[in-house]
């Protein structure tokens, strides 16, 4: 199994697709960072107060944005497999390990792994935007709460990466994957969560944002049971079906 | 080198609701010899090395080495090396990073790898990405990945196709050379002018089943056609028919086929036959191919 992580490691880190995702979700974060930095600012000052910079507290909703780049983390996990399924190097790797699920275990390894790289950066960005950029006045910086925003986002990723390499499998045509995925994240799940508001925690967003702290949701260790549970059934139905497939 | 079978029993395999692309088919591939796997394209060798390797599942039947399934090898990739297609690798990937990531997972020790790289005459391409190499470059890179761990069983997937004069040349004396180190070498092809001087034995399919198997020379020379003349032959048609020949001409100029002419000359002289002339007309491996795959064409 060690072997199989290690070979999944090659993988990743011989493409640079993999430093390409880590720069997509770093701009992301950029992005849903620098309003709250640039036009908080403003508001406060014409006493609009969307998000009052000098109240305790108002900086945690910054922080918040540290974990917002999970459709770049599903999308690593998605791309770990079907990028195997483009390039027609599933015969090698089904070759070397016919066991075909331990393949998945080894690629979901590594998945979490990148995800917990793409946290690292994602907290760093936001520390140093809020360093660079935080308008005056401001509450004191709290960079603690950071780092605990960093650690759940972590977490998040991690499970997030897992997922979707079990959804890869699953929907092994890379191009459909991937913009079932980015749909799924920034459409179909808010659209869900508003019809069916009985489901909505148990949503992966809302369970990602549940780790991350956020009230009336979840609790955060049944928030991490949940996302875990939707890679393991994903994992499971991509094992009875689509991993199943006869690789011609 | 430990001898390594690769044994297809009654195997059968069925996409959808079409007509098998492999019927019932049942071979033999023996250790420190080359196999040619021959038929026309589509009559089922792709779909057939593909079950023997786990990749397709089986509607029924089995492929087996060393006696087991493949899934069912302790490290596959220790006992049989397969070249499926070479088109398998990420072009973005050096030629390197490909073994390595077969050493890793196939539980190989990496220091096998440059060793690997020079075996096939890849040492000076090793860091240049899969999308850059030559398609000779990339079968020779194909072969290095499948003989990484040292196999004693291989199986080649129309291993020359797209190869020049010269690279086939190459391809020849390696598979010789893997044979005569004792491992079992299955190659698959259509081009059957190539494979008449690399093969030992053959195996011939067509529309998915078994049209002859056995060495080269008893298949090549059961379908050559040996002339036989004498003053009154008339026995010699019994007995070429018993023996599973048949025969067509007068009763003093046969032509016998499906025997060898020393089967000929052997049933004559058991019936105390005079003959004055015995002449074997060689048949290529193309004329055999074409009539025993033309013979099954014209049955409804």
């Amino acid at each position: 199994m060690m072997g199989l992580v290690r070979a999944e490691w090659v993988k990743t880190f011989s493409l640079k697709l993999w430093w390409l995702m880590l720069l997509f979700g770093a701009l992301l974060v950029i992005l849903l960072t620098l309003p709250f930095l640039l036009i908080s600012g403003v508001a406060a000052e014409e006493g609009m107060a969307e998000l009052d910079l000098t109240q305790p507290g108002a900086l945690t909703t910054i922080w918040t944005t540290i974990g917002s780049a999970t459709v770049i983390a599903l999308l690593i996990g998605v791309l770990s497999f079907t990028g195997e399924t483009r390039h027609g190097t599933l015969t090698d790797t089904f070759l070397t390990e016919p066991r075909r699920l331990r393949v998945l275990a080894a690629k979901a390894v590594v998945a979490a792994i990148q995800g917990v790289f793409l946290a690292v950066v994602a907290t760093g960005v936001v520390m140093l935007l809020v360093l660079w950029l935080l308008p005056e006045p401001h509450a004191p910086v709290q960079w603690g709460d950071a780092v605990t925003a960093g650690l759940a986002a972590a977490l998040v990723y991690a499970l997030y990466a897992v997922l979707g390499v079990s959804f890869g499998a699953l929907v092994p045509v890379q191009v459909a994957a991937v913009v079932l995925g980015i749909l799924w994240v920034l459409l179909v799940e808010n659209i869900l969560a508003g019809l069916l508001p009985a489901v909505a925690p148990y949503l992966p967003g809302s369970a990602a944002a549940a780790i991350g702290g956020s009230p009336d949701l979840l609790a955060p260790g049944v928030a991490v049971l949940v996302l875990v549970g939707y890679a393991v059934a994903l994992a499971a139905i991509a094992g009875a079906t689509t991993l199943r497939r006869d690789i011609s | 080198m430990t001898s390594v079978p690769i044994e297809v029993n009654g195997l059968t395999k069925q996409f959808g609701h079409q007509d098998p692309a492999v019927a019932e088919l049942s071979f033999r591939v023996a250790p420190g010899r080359i196999t040619g796997f021959l038929g026309p394209n589509g009559a089922g060798k792709t779909t057939t090395l593909r079950c023997l390797v786990g990749l397709m599942r089986p509607t029924s039947g089995e492929a087996l080495i060393a006696g087991r399934r493949y899934a069912d090898l302790p490290r596959p990739t220790t006992v049989v090396g397969a070249v499926l297609d070479v088109e398998g690798f990420n072009p973005a990937r050096t030629a390197r990073e490909h073994l390595l990531i077969r050493a890793y997972a196939g539980g190989i020790d990496r220091a096998q790898v440059d060793p690997m790289l020079d075996f096939v005459g890849l040492s000076d391409a090793k860091d240049r990405k899969a999308g850059q190499l030559s398609l000779g470059m990339s079968q020779r890179l194909a072969l290095a990945v499948a003989l990484l761990a040292d196999p004693p069983a291989l199986i080649l997937d129309e291993p020359a196709n797209g190869l020049d004069p010269a690279g086939i040349a190459w391809l020849r004396t390696f598979l010789r050379g893997l044979a005569d180190e004792g491992r079992t070498v299955l190659v698959s092809s259509h081009q059957l002018a190539e494979m008449r001087q690399t093969v030992d034995d053959v195996v011939i399919i067509d529309r998915g089943r078994l049209v002859r198997a056995g060495p080269l020379g008893d298949v090549v020379g059961t379908a050559s056609v040996v002339h036989v003349t004498g003053p009154d032959l008339t026995a010699l048609v019994g007995a070429v028919a018993a023996a599973g020949g048949s025969t067509q001409g007068s009763a003093t100029d046969l032509a016998v086929t499906g025997l060898t002419p020393e089967q000929v000359g052997h049933l004559a002289w058991q019936h105390h036959l005079e003959i004055h002339g015995l002449r074997a007309q060689a048949a290529e491996l193309e004329d055999v191919f074409l009539t025993l795959t033309s013979d099954r064409r014209a049955d409804p």
